[in-house]
């Protein structure tokens, strides 16, 4: 069920009332129920899988809690992480292993190796409620949250529909307490949700989808070959895109939780005003860039062993979280563009952090460079192969001019600089929400702002959500 | 928000066809093709010619009727973006709704023939009757989520037409986008081979045949002059020959020169006022004959 459907909006009105209704336990009972009806939506045998995996680490959670033998709880510990990332291999990374080996035999000179038929289907959702299964196990080994005493707690902190699909990913510390206590109505807090699903669609109907027509005909080759103008064009409407549609996805899921009473954690914030790539990492897709640091770069020694140890370890992070994105290599470069620009940073200023400019020419200064830089990657993570991304910075060098050139730049520029005034207000105010401190008068006018918006200017199509497929 | 919804469907309903032509034009395109009868009021047999923009730009209405009148009374109903299947279910409704008319044209090239596609919202609202959603989904291969917006796209009015909606706004608003249009259009995958094209063309072609029949009606495919190569037109009008099923090709593949399209699509008025005028003489001799 995709996020900006009638069947969601429909879905979630039902939902909030039926949950609204009932007492607490029930409350739980019903929103599983509703969790697990909309994940099914896709394809019911996606279901299965889940609720194996829930079953599983609710199991394994207890015997890591119940055992005091270090051997034992590392057992288990090992055994749940083999077991999830064994899914999510299967599932996620089956094919792309199949073809790497017989293009790599290809090369070998291996000819007519026989390449499986069998191709997997991904179930959506599986790398975040993977990793969300991960971060509990090893916070009850590390005995940072209590194993959930119910199965019907611990299975709605994972399948919780909000969160289920794209994220953000939820921390145990902070989703499952939530959920093992009674929620209360609080109409301020509906309302600041009901501005972050409008706000979530004005990004995703209105500005992703319309810079999706710009940046899918330009590397389309619809625009002819590449050139510099298209090229840029083209990175110009997906970094927008990209950004309109996750964090619209975020907003949409953080208001919805919003409405049943639960808090998400914000996972973007304004990432296109960073200065520095460190900042970047901070503002883009914040709930996984910390469950990197927190549950892989600092487990491998962070920066506590010395300064080769650490350029590896970020490098290493950054490569597998390319890879987390999409079982292709142009993710792993993406990854490693993100890991070396770090890794040069962390060269220049050490283990301290590089301070925001004081002069305003600076910081714009540093945020164009910024930009640009996460442009240049941006096209590694849209060209499905390393010979098409490579054609398009190659072009960069190649100037040609048509008329539909500045028209295409146009519509795009009227789409982005929506999105940047909006990211400017969240940025001055340092809010969650968008207006938050303005009179109530002024928020309302907003939401109906973002309804006519959404209503006159939304993309034709409802397009599935980028990182859906993640 | 309830409010909203409903005044942005009462808009739909009546403000929009008044200030927007082209709608207006289905409207009573519509109205007229579900009002046929066999035989029109000046006793000759009604037509009824449906399909998509080949069809709209591509033939001149008054010029076509005045070559086949006394002997056809035609009515036309085109809608951009549409092809085989919004025509299979839009016939069915058109039929359910009570329209009779003696002959019903298809308007299709075999690019659109052979496609799964249906045109989301219009389609929906316009062409689909709600009954046969199920099928729908089945033969367009669509997710739960694209049949519950077919589902709901089929009540509203806004909801079927946003797009429409949406297009003109920023048309009206921004008259430049025109010229993006060309360039924001899906490109056209390679069509498969002849055979291939055949195999699928031809049971689709008996499908609206007899469905046609059923309903007291002689069916044929009209296909248009396109710029696709290797279209399979031929083949097609032969396998439906054997079959007792009329198709009309009234020029073969380029036969009508580059300078008679528009867009490397659809014909411009020059290239519509000579395939209008081939069309008149094929339809009276084809249909005549049969």
């Amino acid at each position: 069920m995709l996020f900006d459907s009638t069947a969601y909006i429909l879905f979630l009105i039902l939902a909030t009332l039926a949950y609204w209704c009932l007492p607490f336990r029930k409350q739980n009972y019903m929103l599983l129920a509703a969790s697990y009806f909309f994940y099914g939506w896709w394809d019911w045998r996606f279901l299965i899988l889940m609720a194996v995996s829930t079953v599983v680490d609710y199991l394994v959670a207890h015997k890591i809690a119940a055992s005091s033998d270090e051997r034992t709880r590392r057992f288990w510990l090992l055994f749940s992480l083999i077991l999830n990332f064994s899914f999510l291999g299967v599932f996620k990374y089956f094919n792309f292993f199949v073809d790497s080996m017989a293009h790599l035999a290809g090369l070998l000179g291996m000819k007519q190796i026989p390449v499986s038929v069998w191709r997997i289907l991904l179930p959506p959702g599986i790398s975040f409620y993977t990793f969300q299964e991960v971060a509990y196990i090893v916070d009850v080994y590390h005995r940072k949250v209590e194993p959930a005493k119910s199965l019907v707690d611990y299975a709605l902190f994972i399948s919780l529909f909000p969160h289920l699909i794209a994220g953000p990913i939820q921390r145990p510390s902070h989703l499952l307490p939530q959920v093992q206590k009674e929620r209360v109505w609080d109409p301020a807090k509906a309302f600041d949700g009901l501005i972050l699903i409008l706000e979530g669609l004005f990004r995703k109907v209105v500005i992703a989808d319309n810079c999706a027509l710009i940046a899918n005909a330009i590397f389309s080759g619809s625009f002819g070959g590449p050139n510099a103008m298209t090229v840029s064009l083209g990175t110009y409407a997906f970094a927008w895109q990209i950004y309109g549609d996750f964090s619209g996805y975020s907003s949409i899921a953080r208001g919805s939780a919003q409405l049943l009473g639960f808090h998400f954690m914000v996972n973007f914030r304004q990432p296109y005003l960073a200065e520095s790539l460190q900042d970047f990492w901070r503002r883009w897709h914040i709930s996984l860039s910390t469950w990197l640091r927190d549950y892989l770069y600092i487990p491998l020694g962070g920066n506590r062993l010395g300064k080769v140890r650490t350029y590896i370890n970020l490098m290493l992070t950054m490569l597998l979280g390319g890879l987390w994105h999409g079982a292709n290599w142009t993710f792993v470069v993406w990854g490693g563009i993100h890991g070396a620009g770090l890794a040069v940073e962390r060269l220049f200023t050490g283990k301290h952090e590089i301070a925001p400019s004081s002069s305003l020419l600076g910081r714009w200064g540093r945020r164009i460079v910024i930009f640009h830089l996460v442009c240049l990657a941006w096209i590694f993570f849209r060209i499905p192969s390393f010979g098409g991304a490579w054609e398009q910075i190659a072009a960069l060098a190649s100037w040609q001019w048509n008329p539909a050139y500045l028209t295409a730049l146009v519509f795009l520029a009227c789409y982005v600089f929506a999105l940047f005034l909006l990211d400017l207000q969240l940025e001055s105010s340092k809010g969650e929400h968008v207006f938050a401190s303005y009179p109530y008068s002024l928020r309302v006018a907003t939401g109906i702002a973002f309804c006519v918006l959404i209503t006159l200017f939304g993309a034709n199509q409802e397009s599935a959500f980028i990182y859906f497929r993640f | 928000m309830l409010a909203y919804v409903c005044s942005l469907e009462i808009v739909t309903r009546m403000a929009f066809p008044r200030i927007n032509h082209v709608w207006r034009t289905l409207q009573a395109d519509q109205l007229t093709a579900v009002s046929l009868r066999p035989s029109a009021p000046s006793k000759s047999a009604t037509m009824l010619m449906v399909g998509n923009s080949y069809l709209e730009v591509g033939v001149n209405r008054d010029n076509l009727q005045h070559e086949i009148t006394p002997t056809f009374s035609i009515a036309y109903l085109p809608i951009s973006g549409t092809s085989y299947l919004d025509w299979y279910f839009g016939l069915r409704r058109l039929f359910a709704e009570g329209s009779r008319p003696a002959i019903v044209g298809v308007c299709l090239s075999t690019r659109d023939l052979i496609s799964d596609a249906t045109y989301g919202g219009p389609f929906a609202h316009t062409l689909m009757l709600r009954s046969d959603l199920l099928q729908v989904r089945k033969e367009s291969h669509l997710d739960n989520t694209m049949t519950s917006d077919y589902f709901f796209d089929s009540l509203s009015s806004w909801m079927g037409h946003r797009a429409e909606i949406h297009n003109w706004l920023l048309r009206k608003s921004a008259p430049k986008v025109d010229d993006l249009v060309p360039y924001l259009r899906p490109q056209k995958q390679p069509l498969p081979p002849s055979d291939v094209i055949v195999a699928k063309a031809l049971p689709r072609l008996r499908i609206l045949n007899e469905l046609a029949q059923q309903h007291g009606a002689r069916f044929f495919l009209l296909i248009p002059p396109t710029m696709d190569v290797q279209d399979a037109s031929k083949e097609i009008q032969h396998a439906a020959a054997k079959e007792g099923i009329l198709v009309l090709l009234p020029f073969q593949h380029a036969e009508l020169p580059e300078s008679a399209f528009l867009d490397g699509a659809h014909l411009n008025p020059q290239g519509a006022a000579l395939f209008t005028e081939k069309l008149g003489p094929t339809l009276l001799q084809s249909l005549y004959q049969n």
